[in-house]
């Protein structure tokens, strides 16, 4: 056995945090995960594992489930996060997830005007990720999008895992979510993208109340 | 309120609930609001002036589940009053001249798409004809009387502004 296919997949911390950064948490988890996955199997994915997965809880999480279904981790569903967006005119992302916001955006209609907060956890180059969603994508910062409140517009953000009482956030939906903003969106939703509560401990991210939520949708 | 879930039934096991006290910050309002607060009754209440039903559910939420609990409390029990007076009579014709509750967002952030379209007022009309009753001709102070009626948290103005349809369909009985 070769020294590499010892020690197969470790240091991606730096690469991972740009991805996550940029792509968000859950959809470079998944991407580091299938790679390894498609690279070298369930051996592959053990390393990464113990490479992030103590570091990085949504790794943990994308990883065990891999293992157990012995398979890529597949796209979220977005119907019902469509669902929940028809009549909408304006429709405010609160932290990216890369997995979440392309499939949706290419399937709202294009009269819907989508803004996007991003979660400045990792790293996030600006200019880089505006190349990426511009034009239909318009980027806000907390001092900002509010301007595209109004009683047709929906203010949604990634769920890390949920039960009936509690959900798992970005740490930037904590902090546009006011009690003022409450009242200048129709619909607060969430959209679950890992399912039960992570049996990690989340850091990097935050508990919120589920009822923050007018919705709270599952794509899992 | 808990999020709307999609039917229960499918409702994955993690989001059923469980017995005993639920911990999360609105526990003890919650419970206190439980005790007479019948959201179906507002929301037949309004149906004949906001007939959309996603419209009815936004207002309702900033009527009912927003803001501090003696607010949400009194306008339960003020528009249920109101209602009983007028006894529910989905014959009440359409309001008519009207105006609706703004947003009220702070200056800085004034809307992208222009506050004066739909989008930049809640989904509920406040009739002017009972203002008119009051002032006249004076369209001056029915002006006033708007501004007074939509200032302050949305909670308030929202309330006035179904106190006075309610009170607009009992001047016309």
């Amino acid at each position: 056995m070769t020294p590499e296919a010892t020690t197969p997949l470790s240091g991606f911390e730096p690469a991972f945090r740009t991805c996550a950064g940029e792509l968000g948490v859950w959809s470079a988890a998944r991407l580091f995960v299938n790679a390894a996955w498609a690279a070298g199997g369930e051996t592959a994915v053990e390393a990464l594992h113990d490479d992030l997965g103590l570091r990085y809880p949504v790794v943990d999480d994308v990883a065990r489930r891999v293992l157990t279904v012995r398979a890529p981790l597949g796209p979220p569903r977005v119907d019902g996060v469509l669902a929940r967006c028809e009549g909408l005119r304006a429709l405010v992302v609160v932290g990216v997830e890369a997995a979440l916001l392309g499939p949706v955006v290419d399937s709202l209609p294009p009269q819907v005007d989508v803004v996007a907060l991003f979660d400045s956890t990792f790293p996030v180059d600006a200019t880089r990720v505006q190349a990426s969603w511009a034009p239909r994508v318009r980027l806000a910062d907390l001092a900002s999008f509010q301007r595209a409140a109004g009683s047709r517009s929906a203010l949604v953000t990634p769920v890390y895992g949920a039960d009936v009482f509690r959900a798992v956030v970005a740490p930037i939906w904590v902090r546009a979510h006011g009690p003022e903003v409450r009242l200048q969106f129709r619909r607060l939703i969430g959209v679950n993208l890992v399912g039960p509560r992570m049996a990690a401990y989340p850091r990097w991210l935050i508990d919120t109340p589920a009822d923050d939520f007018t919705d709270l949708v599952e794509t899992v | 309120m808990p999020p709307h879930h999609d039917d229960d039934h499918e409702r994955p096991h993690h989001l059923h609930h469980r017995d005993g006290p639920p911990h999360h910050r609105h526990h003890a309002r919650d419970r206190t609001l439980a005790r007479f607060v019948d959201r179906d009754r507002i929301d037949r209440l309004l149906a004949r002036w906001v007939p959309d039903e996603d419209d009815r559910a936004f207002v309702l939420r900033c009527l009912l589940d927003e803001g501090p609990v003696h607010h949400r409390g009194v306008n339960w029990i003020l528009l249920s009053l109101l209602g009983e007076l007028e006894g529910v009579r989905p014959t009440t014709p359409p309001v008519g001249e009207h105006v609706c509750v703004p947003l009220r967002l702070p200056p800085h952030l004034r809307r992208e798409y222009g506050d004066e379209d739909e989008d930049g007022a809640y989904p509920l009309p406040l009739p002017l004809a009972p203002l008119r009753r009051l002032a006249g001709n004076d369209a001056w102070a029915v002006d006033a009387m708007v501004e007074c009626l939509t200032d302050g948290p949305p909670q308030h103005a929202l309330a006035n502004a179904a106190m006075v349809l309610l009170i607009d369909a009992l001047m016309r009985r």
